[in-house]
Order: structure tokens, then C-alpha cells, then sequence
């Protein structure tokens, strides 16, 4: 048997966006792992910069093809504290409505995502027949089925359009009927728990230390649920359970993830139920003011954070950390002692959104490829 | 849910997914797609251009401006910011085409 160095990426059957793993193996083993990223890099806070605070929101929802509409409301919501804006009961309701309608879509994404990863083709065609149903929702209420652009600053594009509740009540009573059979199925079907169970395993030691966020977290036991922990928009009002599971492997986080569609469905409910009747005013531009802020919402992967500084409204300054971000660091850690075919379960477990996680790039120049900060500084900054 | 019942009723039903080259998919009223510029109603205010997140509106005259299709993101703002609703969106999705033709419709 000999030790050898085996790359993963960036292009793998089970990666959907680049990134690279060089996994040193001792036969079946992993010892070692040197991750490479930057396939992906866009530089969006550079292109914020000189940007006017409406633009930069619709900007900033191209960061993410999944989570799109929770980096627009992270923008909104640092914007509005920017900006004194407090938005209407009912933009509130419908916000709310949408972010929600997004973390079914992606949770539901990923349980195919998953399932395709183990080759279980069939029960994956059937997560994402139901995925249809929520994106012709979101596609009557905003227009789009992946970027939204539905928030403006204190207010939304649009209120719901007519026969679209209608819509809604059919659909989510379709996923209502047919989604529980699906989460059943996944929680006993012997494929599933023979790769699912006990992979990745992250205790809640690890979980704390590496300052984990979103499903990652809290199928190790972590409450983490920025909806709970710092509410915005109609969260307040609203009653839900943040679902918290012990296992802390792979299996762990995807009962959270399903078990979070039912919630989700619960809170699309209630809002809809808490609609006032008068309908939502057009949108106003928003007062010139000069400041910094930040928000932060639970996007479906976990906490997400905007900071802006604006000057007159122009944006000067940019940054963005994505819930991958902040998960990432401990994916060297599961890796080691974890058998080679295990790592596409791995990798996957994370709910991993690449795109969204490029957030630097060091450029190898001669020897030298690293950077300390005073002269990050000084070479990019000043 | 049981996947041998599932693939038997599955033989009866009709398909879910839609015979896209043959049968189109009705988009929802919403939907923005490739955008349509209507020059008679233009009154030449610049809105569109200044508003534009990516710069893919140029301003030429009243009645006259390209709209970079290739870089559009159909945002939906330039469409909002129009005083005389002189930029509408299509319901057109099928927006691969040879470069020549990246430019909106007119109306
Ligand atoms: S839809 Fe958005 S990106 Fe496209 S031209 Fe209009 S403002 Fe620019
Ligand atoms: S915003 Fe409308 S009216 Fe003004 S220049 Fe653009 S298309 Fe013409």
C-alpha cells in the first residue's frame, strides 16, 4: 500500500462549483487535506464600491444563484438601519413570505443534492419535483425564480399579485401532502443511513470553537437561528421552533435541514393568515444619509452578514461574510481519519455554496503568495 | 411513501416536467424577460441610464437607446424608474443569441 496525494476537484462529478482538495491518503484514509479556493472569485464588494444604496441591493443579491433573496434582505436590512427606514407591517409579512419560500426551495435543493450524491437518483428527482412548486410561487409573487429583486429600501417591488394566494394555498398544500412521505422515507431508507449516519461527525465542542453557523451548527447541538436570536422583519410575531438535533454528522444535519421545511411551511402560513388588507404602498426613494451599519439574517445556510459604509448614499466600503464562510474551516477537520469515499457525503453535508464563499483571493506572485495584514493594507487598501 | 406504489402510479400519470422545445412553459405575468424599449413614449429624462446598477443603458437621444442585453441582469430597475413605463419586459426566456442581436426589442 502506498501513501499517496489524490486531488479532488475542481472538476468532480460531485462538485457543483469548483473548489480543490488535495487529500493525502494512507490507503483508504485521509491524513492529510490542503484545501485550494479562488475558482470562483467576483470581487462583489469592489464592484459595491460607488455604487448608490438601491443598486448595490440588487448587486448584492447576484452574489448567491440560492440563497439570493437573503443577501437582499441582509443589504435591506443594513441599509434601512442606515438609512432610519422601518418598513410596513404588511412589506414585513411579505418579506418574510419570500425569505421563507426560499429556504424551502433550498432546503429542498439540498435533499436532492444529497440523495444524487449517494447515486439515489430517483427519491432526488422527487425532492425537486416538489422544489417546482415553491419556485412557481416565488416566480407569481416576484417575477423571478432565482433573483428575486423583489425588496426596495422600506418597502417591495410589488404587493402579491391577483390569484397568487390562491396559488399558494394549492401549492403548499400539495408540499404539505406530499413532502412528509418523502422526509420518511429519507429518515428509515437503509441507502441513506448506511452513508449518512455517523460521517462528518462534529461535536459540539468543535461546533462552539469553530464558530459554526446554520444547519451546520445546530445538528451539533448549537442554537444558532438568527431569527430567534436577533429578529427582523415579522419573526417577531411569528411562532416557530428552531429545530436543534444532537447527532452532529452528516444525517444530523439533514434532518435539521427537513425538518425545517415544515417550519418554514408553518411561518408562511401564519403570515399569510397575518396580512392586513391594505395592500402594501409603491416604493419611495430613500432619504440621502451618510453612516455605516450592518445586518444579518438566517439565510438557509446559516448567518448572514452585511457591513456598509455609505457616504450620501454612495457605498464606500463593502463586506459580506456568507454562512459557507464561517462553516468552512472545519471541513479540513472532518476530512482527516474520514474513509476517501466518504468525502463527496462530506462535502455535501456542508450545503456548500462556493460562489458565495470566494471572498478574497491571494495572488501568487514569484515566491511569495501570502500577505500579512499591514500589507494587505498597503497593497490593496490604501 | 412506498416506491413501489410511487413507479406504478407513476406509470398513469402525466408527466410533470414540460415538453419544453415542443410545448413552451407559460411564464407568470411577472416575469421579466428580454427587455422593450417603446421609443414613441420616451421623453429622453436619462433615468434609465443613471439608474442602471451595471451601466447596461446608454443614453444616445430621446428615442434612442441601446440596452446592453449581454450584460442586463434584469433587475427590473430601469423599468420602475421610467416616468412613462417606455421600458416594459417580455415574457421572452429564451435569451441565447448571437451577439450582434444583444440589444432589447422596440415596442
Ligand atoms: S433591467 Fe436592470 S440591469 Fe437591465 S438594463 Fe434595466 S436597470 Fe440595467
Ligand atoms: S427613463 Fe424612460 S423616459 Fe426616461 S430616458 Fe429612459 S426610457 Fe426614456
Amino acid at each position: 500500500m502506498h501513501d499517496y496525494t489524490m486531488p479532488f476537484g475542481p472538476q468532480h462529478p460531485s462538485l457543483k462549483e469548483p473548489i480543490n482538495l488535495a487529500l493525502e491518503l494512507d490507503g483508504n484514509y485521509i491524513t492529510g487535506v490542503k484545501m485550494r479556493f479562488g475558482y470562483v472569485h467576483r470581487g462583489v464588494e469592489k464592484i459595491f464600491e460607488g455604487k448608490d444604496v438601491q443598486k448595490v441591493l440588487y448587486v448584492a443579491e447576484r452574489v448567491c444563484g440560492i440563497c439570493s433573496y437573503a443577501h437582499s434582505s441582509a443589504c435591506t436590512r443594513a441599509m434601512e438601519g442606515i438609512l432610519g427606514l422601518e418598513a410596513p407591517t404588511r412589506v414585513k409579512l411579505l418579506r418574510t413570505i419570500v425569505a421563507e419560500l426560499e429556504r424551502l426551495h433550498s432546503h429542498i435543493l439540498w435533499a436532492g443534492f444529497g440523495l444524487h450524491e449517494i447515486g439515489f437518483q430517483s427519491m432526488f428527482m422527487l425532492f425537486w419535483r416538489e422544489r417546482e412548486r415553491v419556485l412557481d410561487i416565488l416566480e407569481a409573487i416576484t417575477g423571478g425564480r432565482v433573483h428575486h429583486n423583489y425588496n426596495k429600501l422600506g418597502s417591495v417591488r410589488y404587493d402579491l399579485p391577483k390569484g397568487c394566494e390562491e396559488l399558494m394555498r394549492k401549492n403548499i398544500a400539495e408540499l404539505e401532502e406530499n413532502l412528509p412521505g418523502l422526509i420518511k422515507e429519507f429518515e428509515k431508507n437503509s441507502v441513506v443511513l448506511a452513508r449518512f449516519k455517523k460521517v462528518g461527525k462534529i461535536s459540539r465542542k468543535d461546533a462552539i470553537t469553530y464558530g459554526l453557523v446554520g444547519p451546520m451548527a445546530r445538528g451539533s447541538g448549537v442554537k444558532s437561528d438568527i431569527r430567534k436570536i436577533d429578529p427582523y422583519e415579522a419573526y417577531d410575531d411569528i411562532r416557530f421552533n428552531e429545530i436543534l438535533e444532537e447527532g452532529g454528522d452528516a444525517y444530523a444535519r439533514a434532518k435539521v435541514r427537513l425538518t425545517e421545511l415544515g417550519e418554514s411551511i408553518s411561518i408562511i402560513k401564519q403570515c399569510m393568515s397575518l396580512l392586513p388588507p391594505k395592500p402594501a404602498e409603491k416604493w419611495k426613494w430613500p432619504p440621502i444619509k451618510t453612516g455605516e451599519g450592518f445586518g444579518r439574517v438566517e439565510a438557509p445556510r446559516g448567518e448572514d452578514f452585511h457591513y456598509y459604509e455609505i457616504e450620501d448614499n454612495i457605498v464606500t466600503r463593502g463586506k459580506i461574510r456568507t454562512p459557507t464562510l464561517a462553516n468552512i474551516m472545519i471541513l479540513e477537520k472532518m476530512l482527516i481519519g474520514a474513509e476517501i469515499g466518504d468525502t463527496p457525503v462530506i462535502v455535501a453535508s456542508f450545503d456548500p455554496c462556493i460562489g458565495c464563499m470566494e471572498r478574497t483571493m491571494v495572488i501568487d506572485k514569484g515566491k511569495k503568495n501570502w500577505f500579512t495584514e499591514s500589507e494587505f493594507r498597503r497593497k490593496f487598501c490604501d | 411513501m412506498n416506491f413501489g406504489e410511487e413507479a406504478i402510479l407513476n406509470l398513469f400519470r402525466k408527466p410533470f416536467t414540460d415538453k419544453y422545445p415542443f410545448g413552451k412553459k407559460k411564464v407568470l405575468d411577472r416575469f421579466r424577460g428580454w427587455i422593450v424599449y417603446h421609443p414613441k413614449k420616451c421623453i429622453g429624462c436619462k433615468l434609465c441610464e443613471k439608474n442602471c446598477p451595471i451601466g447596461a443603458v446608454k443614453f444616445h437621444k430621446k428615442g434612442k437607446i441601446d440596452f446592453d442585453m449581454g450584460l442586463c441582469m434584469l433587475c427590473g430597475q430601469c423599468g420602475d424608474v421610467c416616468p412613462t413605463q417606455a421600458i416594459t419586459y417580455s415574457t421572452e426566456f429564451e435569451n441565447a443569441k448571437p451577439k450582434k442581436k444583444f440589444t432589447a426589442k422596440t415596442g
